[in-house]
């Protein structure tokens, strides 16, 4: 079914809205939540919670539903992986979190106005490295892939990608200084 | 700030940011170190396009590649893992693209789109799909029969039959085993025993007899008991003398009883087995009985089952079943409407065994020549220019039509569907109703005589009978499919392809493609434009003449052609290979049609000494892809099959009609081993079909001889 009908779906409040939703996005939410909390089990579970969220978000329509539930899926499952953190519980994602926290020296309580601007800079960030770079960094950071993984989906070697992402990280902490950010 | 807000603001990037970075289903490709058993280390799929030429593929998806090469034979798996039980249903079809760079995996299921995604791909595209090759070096002088459940080979070394476990890299000798001592000791005399009380019709029904008295299954029962636990027989009829509760008075009425009474029939089932073990001792203390033979005709490719005929020392035959899964033996249900006994044992043209989707039929398309024994060289019923060869070896008898018999593996119920045969002349065969089960048993089809007379259709599933009227008329071909549904198909028969889901159909110069599975849908335009492909060889029809192999492509019309210079050609069964024989080089060349690459096959010096010596010879040849072995046969030029005098370099009386000789056919191997018979063989051959005076035995070898068929004579009258 296409994304327009299942949404059309969401917004008649039909309850086949989440059975298409599961038909269609259920393996790629899986792989999400799957990289992040490494267990399946829990992984079933916060796509199950994704389905949740989705029916109790929708309408107003995401511009693409896609990025909607994965974005979604991604949230819960990293809300999921703190809980497990702190039952001494990891995965390769805690890793990768770790990695990009690095980026920003921790301050004080944001404002929610600032997690805008956080955002928008770095989507500017993220279009201006060249495209593998940036494909490396959002599959590290968004999707929490494995290096092993983006360096056999990009053709290189672990090592190349490791150092790949370290310099992009240096860039990006350079970059949210410049912007004013972790002051 | 705090250094969440940075996970959190990363959550919410741009979504075309994250959809272009989504990592992609990725292909695992697994290689297998085979190691043990002095197997050859694992080459990847990179390498093997040259050699993936489709021959020998079983039902789930694995090839047996190139057999021409000599350092073995090659496995090449795509889809699941071999540890994967693999339904049928579930099988997946490969398909080369033109140049066979590609190979693509899908399955019936898949929808279009997912089709199209599939043939972008360079792999196949299920996840934790493994793509596993393997060289096996092994003895070239063997014959590769089947690919078994995805994992055994099963072979012919000389006489014996071997399965090959490429797992595990052992070798099982089933013939070895089977007519071993162990076997031949205790199962195979209590499997013999079991036979012979069967045919003798003392297993009768346990459900009709009586309770209240000792019965005769009970007897039975008790006298394989007795066997199994290794009482002598003097034992067990000491013990049988007492059974007490057997009714001497009352007559049985049921039939199977005979209209006896228990003590009759106890003297009958003595009488039965004193028969038995007079002829088990007998060939316990042979000399010049029959040697044991084990002769494999069916193999279950996907669920792991050899059907093979045992023959015993005295003569018995028995048919069997092997589970290479469980590793068990048993032997099948009687066969009441004699099916597979007599398609096996009796000519009966060339017997197809094909094994239903699940597994639990087996079913066997034959000539039905049922009059053939009785009708006899004075009532001919075949044109008198009629020249039998190698297909049609027949040369006297009724053609009563071919049938398509079916045997439930579990329960021994059969059918037998018969398809009228015309005016049942061996010359008519092409033309007349030719009722076949596609080679995977997914159809059974025959031509459609539509004069609005009602007719069957068989379900391949279940193989009811569902009876119908032919909608249209004219001359049509009918597949059988599930259900009682069908698909009738105007125009000549060309071939099927991609595992009997397509059938090409030619009319008018025109060749479509329909699918099967969608009701017989023109699937032509799909094929044409690239989104539903074939096997590469399956795109092309070929024709040989004065040596030009022209291949042409079926639905874009483009030709080549190719030059087989040599004495012989001949195409595989299959469309996939063309052979030529060069008497001159003394080899052979083998051509895969899809890829146009040759293959040589060195003829050893015995072979080429054998044709130097004879001089002025004819060649055939015959490619049997399922056993992956070329017949070369020679013959002098001018001969006739049905003269006498004739000199092949081997002679065989048929021993089941009593007809004129016929050509004995030495083989080549892939190896180019030369097997003929012996000049003793061959001087006893043309002796026995009495075209030459001296057998070639010493007058004290003579003697024996004819006292040994004294004996014989005198233990079968």
């Amino acid at each position: 079914m296409e994304d327009g009908e299942i949404l059309k779906l969401y917004e008649e409040r039909s309850g086949d809205a989440v059975t298409e939703t599961d038909k269609k996005y259920r393996n790629y939410c899986a792989a999400i939540a799957r990289r992040i909390l490494g267990d399946a089990s829990d992984a079933e579970e916060a796509v199950n919670d994704t389905w949740m969220k989705a029916w109790n978000t929708i309408p107003p329509i995401p511009a693409s539903l896609r990025s909607y539930l994965g974005m979604l899926c991604r949230g819960i499952s990293l809300n999921r992986l703190e809980k497990a953190k702190a039952g001494k519980r990891s995965s390769g994602a805690t890793l990768a979190i770790d990695e990009l926290a690095e980026c920003l020296t921790d301050g004080s309580a944001s404002d929610p106005a600032d997690t805008v601007a956080l955002t928008e800079a770095l989507n500017r960030f993220l279009r201006s490295l060249p495209k593998k770079t940036r494909i490396a960094f959002v599959e590290r950071y968004w999707y929490m892939a494995p290096v092993g993984e983006i360096a056999s989906s990009l053709g290189m070697k672990e090592n190349a990608v490791s150092m790949l992402l370290s310099r992009t990280r240096k860039k990006l902490e350079t970059f949210l200084k410049e912007e004013g950010f972790g002051l | 700030m705090r250094k969440t807000d940075l996970l959190e603001a990363m959550g919410r990037i741009d979504p075309a940011l994250i959809e272009e970075a989504e990592p992609k289903q990725k292909k695992k490709f697994k290689v297998i170190p085979w190691i043990a058993g002095g197997l050859a280390a694992a080459i990847l799929l990179a390498v093997l396009p040259p050699v993936l030429s489709g021959i020998g593929r079983n039902q789930s998806g694995r090839y047996l590649t190139n057999p021409w090469e000599m350092d073995g034979f090659r496995v090449v798996t795509v889809g699941h893992s071999a540890s994967v039980e693999v339904k049928a249903e579930e099988k997946r079809y490969l398909s080369f693209a033109g140049d066979a760079e590609q190979v693509v995996a899908e399955t019936e299921a898949e929808t279009k789109a997912e089709t199209d995604a599939v043939t972008e791909s360079e792999t196949p595209a299920e996840s934790g799909a493994e793509v596993l090759s393997v060289t096996v070096p092994l003895d070239a002088s063997i014959r590769i029969e089947a690919l078994i459940a995805d994992r055994y080979i099963l072979y012919e070394e000389g006489s014996e039959t071997v399965i090959y476990d490429l797992e595990t890299g052992t070798n099982v000798n089933l013939t070895e085993r089977v007519l071993g001592d162990d076997l031949t000791k205790t199962e195979y005399f209590r499997s013999d025993l079991i036979e012979h009380l069967r045919t003798n019709g003392w297993f009768p029904d346990e459900e009709k007899e009586p309770a209240k008295v000792k019965t005769l299954h009970a007897y039975v029962t008790d006298f394989l008991k007795a066997f199994d636990e290794g009482r002598t027989y003097g034992e067990y009829t000491g013990k049988t003398g007492e059974q007490a509760e057997l009714d001497f008075t009352e007559k049985r009425k049921d039939p199977v009883y005979r209209d006896k009474t228990d003590a009759e029939l106890l003297d009958l089932f003595d009488c039965a087995i004193l028969e038995w073990r007079d002829r088990m001792i007998t060939e316990m203390e042979n000399g010049f009985y029959l040697p044991a033979w084990l002769h494999v005709f069916a193999t279950d490719t996907v669920h792991g089952t050899v059907i093979y005929q045992l023959r015993s020392r005295a003569g018995g035959h028995g048919i069997f079943r092997y589970d290479l899964k469980t590793d068990s033996f048993g032997l099948l249900p009687p066969d009441r409407r004699n099916i597979l006994q007599g398609t096996i044992t009796s000519y009966a043209g060339e017997p197809e065994f094909v094994f239903s989707p699940d597994g639990r039929y087996l079913t066997v398309s034959y000539t039905n020549a049922a009059g053939i024994s009785g009708a006899g060289k004075d009532d001919p019923l075949h044109p008198g220019d009629f020249v039998p060869d190698e297909d049609y070896p027949l040369q006297h008898g009724r053609y009563l039509g071919d049938c398509v018999g079916v045997f439930d593996l579990e329960t021994g119920d059969s059918l037998c569907y018969g398809f009228d045969s015309g005016d049942g002349y061996f010359s008519d065969i092409a033309a007349s109703t030719a009722g076949r089960l596609s080679p995977t048993g997914a159809t059974v089809w025959y031509r459609a005589y539509l004069d609005g007379k009602k007719s069957f259709r068989i379900d391949p599933a279940t193989f009811q009978n569902h009876r119908g009227y032919y909608p249209h008329e004219g001359d049509q071909w009918f597949f059988s499919l599930k259900r009682g549904k069908g698909v009738l198909l105007e125009g000549n028969f060309v071939r099927f392809a991609k595992d009997d889901t397509v059938v090409i159909m030619e009319k008018n110069g025109e060749y479509r493609a329909y699918d099967l599975i969608r009701q017989g849908k023109d699937i032509t335009d799909q094929i044409k434009s690239g989104k539903t492909e074939l096997m590469a060889h399956e795109y092309y029809a070929l024709t040989v003449t004065d040596g030009v192999l022209t291949r042409t492509h079926l639905f874009d019309g483009s030709a080549s052609e190719v030059i087989l210079s040599g004495d012989a050609v001949c195409l595989s069964d299959n469309g996939g290979f063309a052979f030529a024989y060069s008497s001159e080089k003394g080899s052979a060349i083998c051509l895969n049609v899809a890829t146009l690459e040759t293959y040589e096959i060195a003829v050893s010096p015995d072979f080429a000494a054998e044709l130097s010596a004879a001089g002025n010879v004819g060649f055939s040849f015959r490619y049997l892809s399922e056993e992956n072995t070329l017949f070369l046969s020679f013959f002098r030029e001018g001969d006739d099959h049905k003269k006498e005098g004739i000199d092949f370099f081997g002679i065989i009386k048929d021993p089941v009609f009593n007809a004129d000789p016929v050509p004995f056919y030495p083989y080549i191997l892939p190896d180019g081993t030369f097997i003929a018979p012996t000049e003793e063989e061959k001087a006893l051959l043309l002796w026995e079909a009495g075209m030459r005076d001296d057998n070639g035995l010493t007058e004290e070898e003579k003697e024996e001889l004819i006292r040994e068929k004294e004996r014989e004579a005198a233990m079968n009258p």
